[in-house]
């Protein structure tokens, strides 16, 4: 019974640690421009496809398909961002614009993929010879979840480097904090903007991947942004770290109210313990708010 | 019914689910990515109500309006006080719970089959005379102190609040009446196509009453209309490449928001453009009209 | 006379940073008050606990013998108090006149149900609402452009259409934040008439922030000192001009009068 539940959360941490990957890329533009990125998904389901389309033709390996697409995220990520919200951002628009204006890219490529692929389901070609590991009699780690993991980690670790031990990451936070100050300071905006929605788009392909690689290939992947969306609100919006715990916070959850209640009753105990979670504490887990200025 | 008469229905309801996201989004700013679950929610009375008790049209409708807010108002009472992306999330994670639950209690809702023989109660003259009286009402509210209320929360809830403005009270009206206005549309539905599953409320389908409201325009009712019935009648013109259809409808809705931010009515009504027009042709207006030359 | 507003002990932190420590103050019924002190002294931050924005993190607040320090705004705002910002906040998407009647309209008794019927119950409500909307405009002589949208006004009109929806709901105590920033001298010379024709007309209670010693001097009956989030000291205005620990608050500030 003991090894049950630490199964159970060996599987939620693994499925945490995406959610957390997802809630990064959410919240490094939250963090900067204000508004939730819907279009967050767009990129993961565009990126995850190219994966796919990359392995098919190049016959490439696991560690060169992941290389090539997470470069081809992030140029991604920075179309969208001129198209999307270069313009708003000049012209000073409101966070409704930012909202319609990322909720209806991340539709557009979806619908992209739909075009190309069709709805059906595509899997990965098998990356490794074994897919899971025994680690005692009761125990197994599948080898997804360990790639999730250590690559999730990874992802984790070097965009804290970034954004703590650069100059880079200095500016990306101090354009968090206000862009006309950091504008004043002799920070180059755009340039600093486009980078840190290269980054996003980074993490949102190597999201996009490990999804692919755990549920599947289809275009309703992009639906995996609410996941990420829900992690950093429950850790607290537009906090870095929070947006870790929350990412954690609610793997572990669905993990376990699938064990409790089922697969099909699980969103609806999920989404009361939200608001219950919410009424309690508004503020998130790491706990500061985002607060208006008087 | 004729092909015409289903189109025409079908745009009928569209515009009352177009208005209530602009009671919510246009009037008062609040992002519901959920909202189309009030209208299942709707639907679902009305069918369990038509199906199993043989009720009659009115009452079933009126329950089924009933039913709707007084979800609108449970799922209201924790997220009122947060911030719009709250709003978002949670009523998104609500959509998700009530297609669990109707999934999961199949006895009642038919799961995932859905109900099937709902009385085709409704036709085209009781669908005008329902648009006609949901115009009637929510122009009225514009038009009154809570409609000016929900403007000046949009506009700046500090200063909003320090005018004696109840800012939770009054997003909580227009939450609630919205959840009211989109039961009914779901009631609509379910006499219109006598089929109902819980699948087909999805986000994107709020996502789509939200893009129309703002192509539509700021504050404007006459622009959420009449975008209503242009957006249903491509979507129909579209119907057997509905994916192409939404690519274009996401292209149309970025370039609008890119370049018209203010939507194509910008905050006028019918009304001001007939008097601009009146202006125009008699040659002078009243004072009130220096808004409509802008 | 006695006292309309009544702090105290206020304090609040955010974050360890004390914004303002142990202020305890009284406002006279009928008087004109200013809070004055350099950049940064806590000054906002002050009223913002007086009007309900933020809740003290110690210290009491009475308003008119009601302990007001844990409403939160509006609630403060139905007791009669009223306030403008120091960066000016209109509603954009509203008309002056509409602007004006927010208050009003927060104030106003139908129900919903009426409302979106449009009986005569909201109509009667919200046209006597409109004609004290319109009187307020007139007041601070603003009627013609009671249609226009306070974002195609000047700054110098801006203000006394905020000051206009401040006045619309009759408050007991008007706290005025800056009211005289960014206008300019002939402005201020109208702006300091128009604020002393209002006094004369209502029976209202004033207490202000302000920078230009023209405005200080000219209206207030007393004058209170904030430096770092501390009361420094009060009196009338000569008593505080003379004091030596304002003149040494002040050191190294401008005076601000070209602000």
């Amino acid at each position: 019974m003991t090894y049950y539940y630490i199964q159970l959360i060996i599987n939620g941490i693994a499925l945490g640690s995406v959610y957390s990957l997802i809630a990064l890329g959410f919240t490094l533009i939250f963090s900067v421009l204000k508004f939730s990125n819907f279009s967050h998904g767009g990129v993961m389901v565009v990126s995850a496809y190219f994966a796919y389309i990359v392995c098919k033709n190049w016959n490439l390996g696991f560690v060169p398909m992941i290389l090539v697409t997470v470069i081809f995220g992030g140029l991604l990520s920075c179309l969208a961002q001129l198209i999307g919200f270069e313009r708003l951002r000049r012209t000073k628009g409101s966070s409704m614009l930012f909202f319609v204006s990322s909720s209806n890219l991340g539709t557009l490529l979806q619908n992209i993929v739909i075009l190309m692929f069709a709805s059906s389901y595509y899997s990965y070609p098998a990356f490794f010879s074994k897919s899971y590991f025994q680690i005692t009699e009761n125990l197994t780690i599948a080898v997804t979840d360990m790639i999730m993991l250590g690559l999730s980690a990874a992802g984790i670790l070097i965009l804290m480097y970034i954004l703590y031990k650069t100059r880079m990451g200095i500016s990306i936070r101090a354009l968090s904090m206000d862009s006309d100050t950091a504008k004043l300071m002799g920070i180059n905006v755009s340039l600093v903007m486009a980078l840190t929605f290269f980054i996003s788009g980074m993490l949102a392909a190597i999201a996009g991947v490990l999804c692919g690689m755990k549920f599947l290939l289809y275009p309703q992947l992009k639906d995996l942004v609410m996941k990420g969306m829900t992690a950093s609100i429950l850790g607290g919006l537009g906090n870095i770290s929070g947006a870790l715990y929350g990412g954690i916070l609610l793997g572990l959850l669905e993990v376990f109210m699938t064990s409790f209640v089922g697969s099909s009753l699980q969103p609806a105990c999920t989404f009361l313990f939200a608001i219950i979670f919410l009424i309690f504490r508004p503020q998130g887990i790491s706990g500061k708010f985002v607060k208006e200025k008087v | 019914m004729s092909y015409t008469a289903t189109v025409i229905l079908n745009v009928l309801i569209t515009m009352v689910a177009v208005i209530s996201m602009y009671v919510l989004m246009g009037l008062t700013g609040i992002f519901s990515m959920g909202q189309a679950s009030f209208m299942c929610i709707g639907a679902y009375a009305v069918g369990i109500l038509a199906t199993k008790f043989n009720f009659p049209f009115l009452p079933s409708v009126i329950i089924a309006i009933s039913v709707g807010m007084l979800s609108a108002f449970l799922v209201g009472i924790p997220i009122m006080k947060l911030r719009g992306d709250y709003v978002a999330m949670i009523t998104l994670a609500f959509g998700e719970a009530i297609v669990a639950v109707l999934n999961t209690f199949s006895n009642v809702t038919g799961g995932a089959m859905g109900i099937n023989r709902i009385p085709r109660d409704i036709n085209l003259p009781i669908s005008f005379v329902i648009v006609f009286l949901v115009v009637f009402l929510v122009l009225n509210f514009k038009n009154s102190k809570f409609g000016r209320q929900c403007i000046a929360v949009k506009n700046d809830p500090i200063s909003a609040a320090s005018m004696g403005i109840n800012v939770t009270r009054i997003k909580m009206t227009a939450f609630v009446f919205s959840g009211g206005l989109t039961a009914l549309s779901g009631a609509m539905v379910a006499y219109a196509t006598s089929f109902i599953d819980p699948n087909s409320f999805g986000s994107a389908k709020s996502i789509e009453w939200i893009s129309i409201v703002f192509v539509g325009g700021i504050n404007s009712l006459s622009g959420s209309v009449v975008m209503a019935a242009l957006f249903s009648i491509l979507t129909e013109a579209l119907r057997t490449a509905s994916n192409l259809r939404t690519l274009i409808q996401c292209v149309i809705i970025l370039l609008i928001i890119n370049f018209v931010p203010n939507g194509l009515f910008g905050e006028h009504e019918f009304k001001d453009i007939f008097l601009w027009l009146k202006k125009k042709v008699v040659g002078r207006g009243r004072k009130t009209m220096k808004e409509a030359e802008k | 006379m006695s006292s309309i507003l009544t702090c105290q002990d206020v304090s609040i932190n955010f974050g360890g940073v004390k914004a303002v420590q142990n202020v305890s103050l009284e406002i006279q019924k009928g008087s004109v008050t200013s809070i004055i002190g350099p950049n940064g002294a806590g000054k906002t931050t002050f009223f913002n606990i007086i009007s309900g924005v933020y809740k003290p993190t110690s210290g009491k607040v009475l308003f008119d013998g009601d302990d007001i320090t844990n409403l939160s705004q509006h609630e403060v705002s139905r007791l009669g108090m009223a306030r403008t910002f120091q960066n000016i906040r209109l509603f954009s998407q509203l008309d002056n006149v509409r602007n004006v009647q927010s208050a009003l309209d927060a104030r106003a008794n139908y129900t919903m149900l009426e409302a979106i019927l449009g009986l005569p119950r909201k109509r009667v409500e919200d046209r006597r609402n409109f004609e004290i909307a319109m009187e307020c405009l007139d007041l601070v002589g603003l009627k013609e452009f009671a249609y226009d949208r306070p974002g195609s006004l000047p700054y110098g009109m801006q203000r006394k259409v905020e000051l206009a929806r401040a006045l619309s709901s009759n408050p007991k105590l008007l706290l005025l934040d800056e009211p005289a920033a960014g206008l300019n001298p002939v402005e201020v010379e109208d702006f300091i008439q128009l604020l002393r024709r209002i006094k004369d007309q209502r029976d209202l209670t004033i207490l202000l922030i302000e920078h230009r010693l023209k405005v200080v001097t000219t209206l207030s009956d007393e004058v209170f000192v904030l430096n770092f989030g501390e009361l420094l000291t009060h009196g009338t205005p000569e008593e505080v001009q003379s004091n030596p620990k304002v003149i040494e608050a002040y050191m190294g500030e401008d005076e601000e009068e070209e602000e």
